[in-house]
């Protein structure tokens, strides 16, 4: 109730990243994969990802925020504290740093990174990742302590509409986009936040939109993240070695998304191989194993 | 004076016998063609006693025509010449008929009376376009086999496909719509190959595999130290009894054409096992990553225009005619198997996938599927199947890797090949996926300037169209023609932005004029002006979406943001009408962060709310108090209880002047 923002004319003002994707779009007329990273600054995300044997409880720290009960710890001799926003910034920069190392990628994909906590903020809008600055992680600060998860989806969804808008006038193809979604998975803000889950996972299982939510932290109440895709699959991060296992599946899930043919995103049988930088002249399905009934049915 | 339309032409489909122009009393020239025609000897028969009715001659033959004429037809000609019903024109100086329509121009006497009878498209449309240049009216008939005459539709016969099927090659494969009856037998290869690894001939030679130069589903592609060529060894679910035999069949055939890279050989490991073939070196690079990608083409062939991409489709689609004369189909074609040395030169690898009579290919994508066949796994394709692949090639060399439906959030790839919405108009014919024209976009440019390819594209890929039908499609060869007519265009193109691969504008036309955007200085149409600034701005829609030189600074956030130039002249206009209007403080974004009032419960901007509270109920008096420094009483409003009493602190003693005071905000008042 009360004030509902509305769009007036007179106020199509956009950053100088929008413009350049703009041009880009306009002049070189290059299918994309828009690709929106949605991460969850709320306080809750400086709780320790260390394992129980690394740190030594403090006493008399116990305390609410950010709707947990929390503890504060210190590091035992010879390790390092790393909170849940300390480990989602190293992956996140090597996920920037692995797509614009990857021929298709570099040039198709495009990144918008949106923040959330108890605001959502856009961090940078859609550029190719070719354009990117992996310091843009640094901009990934711990906010407010609530966890407004819907106006983070929100936005996200707002911003890839808008991407693809945008190419649609111009008649440039756009694959299948992804919604990356980074969260310790407790949203403060219940009623919207799950009224905005069903609005994402009605849009994967149409089949419009790619989504990935990652579990950032232990002990996770997941059931949030899950109600994101129909299939419920939630990728998981609780130890560095994971956050790079997982985000290697994902760079490759976006990798076999974007097809040299865009009809080609939702073939499940292309061949991996060893050897990624021999030439390949292969793309699509092969249907070896069908062979034979074939020729003899 | 008009030449003859197509709308005459569809009037004049109906066979109607010579008799009817005769006793209209018209000039009726025979071409040799139609003299040659089967239903010639028939048309004159029919004819004959109007003919011999006639005082003055009406059948006339060019001599440059008669020089044409059949043997088996000249005796009948000679009859028809000594009974004065025709007469051969003597006109030694004029080859053909572009010479010939002005030496006659001054007979005609009346709009229509020239007739010319050929058989020969191409002949047809010279004679037509012969007319237009000398402004004279005539109409064009060709002789049935039933000694009738017809109309010639220009339409199909300039689009459509080409009378007559492709020539089959004297050493072609058989077209098969029954796959080969076999069992897959699979083999073992004895160990591991690869680069180092010795395999050998069937005639026993070695062949040592040195360095991979080609990767795919079914096979890996090394460099050998040999002169017999290179090597393919193929991954081990393709090491079996069929790709065997399909090799052996695709070897008992001299097939070769440059750059196609034909088996030359099988291969076997040292315990004599199936794995792999000899094919021809390769070179060149990928027309998926170059050709079909702005940034890929500017890297690889920087200096191209739309002469030698014109040059490329017509190298690959002369492959295919090649192909296809064979009876060999690609089955699925693979533009990554498509390499590219210069416009003249290419290199087709992967020739063990092609369909070569019953042994199907067994890679698939859906972007060259036609829709008759989508879904299904493998098959053995005709050559009306293979056609729409064609087509979609050519619309991607042409259209610079586009597809012929745009694909995005609502219409996914899947749908998009089901719907056929084509985007792109052709004349009067406009595609059922067409959106705003005049929406600024690198594909609209280009697509205005292939005149001789729209109607054909839009026919074979819009739903409901004329080509839609597998048998109706164009084939490699008419695509060929179409391909050589728009290169000879390119020699001395009507407009010079014809020229580029990327067109900065629409293609110019007589009745469209051009304007110069004041911004990037390229003239376009002026359709694509926008309408409500076009008298104070001439900048074109590109432009107008583009960033301007004016910004504000979010108070919020502290981002800047860049009005376009729509939204700068929008503002420049609103200051003209209104001297109260204000420049933006805020962007979207934060003006979208709200929170509630604590009082009121009403969502606001949070910048609006002070303590929490709105503006509206930060002003609500609280309550009246007498300041304990000054004496003077003041009012404390709703606002200062919340940054106060509602956090916990005192409420103020003083009234906001002392307080500041206090605070070192100046000396003591009395």
């Amino acid at each position: 109730m009360g004030y509902e923002y509305r769009s007036r004319e007179g106020e199509d003002a956009f950053t100088e990243d929008y413009y350049r994707e703009y041009e880009s779009g306009m002049s070189l007329g290059d299918a994309r994969i828009p690709i929106v990273i949605v991460v969850d600054t709320s306080q809750s995300m400086n709780i320790i990802v260390n394992d129980p044997s690394e740190v030594v409880r403090c006493a008399g720290t116990d305390r609410q925020q950010d709707g947990l009960s929390v503890y504060t710890v210190r590091a035992k001799p010879g390790y390092t504290l790393k909170s849940r926003l300390d480990a989602c910034r190293e992956v996140f920069r090597e996920m920037l740093v692995r797509m614009q190392k990857d021929q298709t990628l570099r040039k198709t994909a495009s990144v918008c990174i949106i923040s959330f906590d108890k605001f959502a903020d856009c961090l940078q809008d859609f550029l190719t990742v070719s354009s990117i600055d992996s310091s843009i992680t640094r901009e990934l600060k711990l906010g407010a302590p609530q966890t407004r998860a819907a106006v983070g989806l929100s936005r996200g969804l707002e911003r890839l509409d808008r991407q693809q808008e945008m190419m649609a006038e111009f008649g440039n193809d756009s694959y299948k986009p992804v919604l990356i979604f980074m969260s310790d998975g407790n949203p403060t803000d219940r009623a919207e936040a799950y009224r905005m889950q069903g609005e994402v996972r009605k849009r994967s299982e149409e089949g419009t939109l790619n989504v990935i939510p990652v579990a950032i932290g232990r002990d996770l109440d997941e059931s949030f993240l899950r109600g994101l895709t129909g299939d419920g699959r939630v990728y998981h991060m609780t130890t560095e070695r994971e956050f790079r296992e997982v985000f290697s599946l994902i760079s490759q899930k976006i990798r076999t998304t974007t097809a040299l043919m865009p009809a080609d995103e939702d073939t499940g049988n292309m061949a991996e191989h060893a050897d990624t930088t021999v030439p390949s002249t292969e793309y699509g399905s092969d249907f070896s194993m069908d062979l034979d009934d074939f020729l003899n049915s | 004076m008009n030449t003859h339309t197509n709308q005459k032409a569809d009037r004049q489909s109906r066979p109607i016998p010579l008799s009817v122009l005769v006793n209209r009393g018209r000039m009726i020239f025979f071409d040799a063609t139609a003299i040659n025609a089967a239903g010639f000897n028939k048309l004159l028969m029919q004819a004959f006693p109007d003919l011999k009715g006639k005082k003055e001659t009406c059948l006339f033959i060019p001599s440059f025509a008669a020089a044409a004429i059949a043997e088996d037809k000249k005796a009948n000609v000679s009859t028809l010449i000594r009974y004065k019903l025709a007469a051969v024109l003597n006109v030694p100086s004029v080859r053909d008929y572009e010479g010939f329509l002005p030496l006659i121009a001054g007979r005609s006497r009346e709009k229509g009376d020239f007739c010319f009878l050929v058989n020969d498209p191409g002949k047809a449309r010279s004679i037509l376009a012969a007319s237009k240049a000398a402004g004279i009216f005539v109409q064009i008939f060709m002789i049935t086999d039933e000694g009738q005459l017809t109309g010639i539709d220009f339409r199909r016969k300039e689009t459509g496909r080409g009378s007559g099927p492709d020539k089959i090659l004297p050493d072609a494969f058989a077209l098969c719509d029954r796959p080969e009856r076999m069992q897959v037998r699979p083999y073992r290869s004895a160990g591991l190959l690869g680069p180092g690894s010795v395999v050998y001939t069937e005639d026993g030679q070695a062949v040592r595999l040195m360095e991979k130069e080609v990767a795919n589903v079914n096979g890996t592609t090394y460099r050998t130290a040999s002169s017999l060529g290179w090597a393919k060894i193929y991954a081990p679910q393709f090491m079996n009894s069929f790709m065997e035999a399909k090799i052996r069949r695709m070897l008992s055939k001299p097939v070769s054409w440059p750059g196609l890279c034909w088996p030359r050989g099988i291969l076997r490991d040292r315990a004599g096992t199936f794995v792999g073939i000899l094919t021809a070196p390769s070179r060149g690079v990928p027309l998926h990553t170059t050709i079909f990608r702005s940034s890929g083409l500017e890297q690889a062939f920087p200096d191209w225009d739309r002469k030698d991409l014109t040059d490329l489709t017509i190298t690959i689609l002369k492959a295919f005619n090649y192909l296809h004369r064979m009876n060999i189909l690609m089955g699925c074609v693979n533009p990554a198997s498509i390499r590219i040395v210069s416009p003249g030169e290419i290199f087709l690898l992967d020739t063990d996938n092609y369909q070569i009579e019953g042994f199907p290919c067994l890679v698939y994508n859906v972007s060259f599927t036609p829709p008759e066949l989508q879904g299904r796994r493998i098959y053995l394709c005709t050559k009306d199947n293979e056609d729409y692949a064609v087509a979609m090639l050519v619309f991607m060399l042409m259209m610079q890797g586009k597809t012929p439906y745009t694909i995005d959030r609502k219409t996914p790839a899947a749908k998009a090949l089901v719907d056929r919405n084509f985007p792109f108009s052709a004349g009067n014919l406009k595609g059922s996926g067409v959106r705003n024209a005049a929406m600024p976009g690198t594909w609209r440019f280009m697509w205005s300037h292939l005149t001789p390819f729209k109607e054909p594209f839009y026919h074979t890929f819009q739903k409901g169209a004329r080509y839609e039908r597998p048998q109706d499609r164009l084939r490699a060869s008419d695509w060929l023609r179409t391909s050589e007519r728009f290169r000879e265009s390119l020699e001395r193109p009507s407009d010079p932005e014809s020229l580029r691969i990327r067109p900065r504008t629409f293609k110019r036309s007589k009745e469209e004029p051009f304007y110069r955007c004041e911004i990037c200085g390229v003239e376009h149409p002026r359709f694509y002006f926008d309408r409500t600034y076009f008298d104070e701005h001439k900048v074109c829609n590109g432009c107008m979406g583009k960033k301007s030189d004016k910004s504000f600074t979010c108070r919020s956030c502290g981002r800047t943001f860049y009005y376009t130039n729509r939204t700068r002249f929008f503002h420049e206009r609103k200051k003209r009408e209104d001297a109260d209007w204000k420049d933006q403080k805020y962007c979207r974004d934060c003006k979208r962060k709200t929170e509630a009032c604590v009082d009121c419960g009403r969502e606001f901007p949070f910048y609006r709310l002070r303590n929490g509270c709105c503006p509206d109920c930060g002003r609500e008096p609280w309550k009246t108090k007498r300041c304990r420094s000054c004496g003077r009483t003041f009012t404390l409003t709703r606002a200062d209880y919340h940054a106060t009493v509602g956090q916990g602190k005192y409420e103020p003693e003083r009234c906001p002047d002392c307080r500041k005071m206090r605070r070192g905000g100046g000396g003591f008042r009395f």
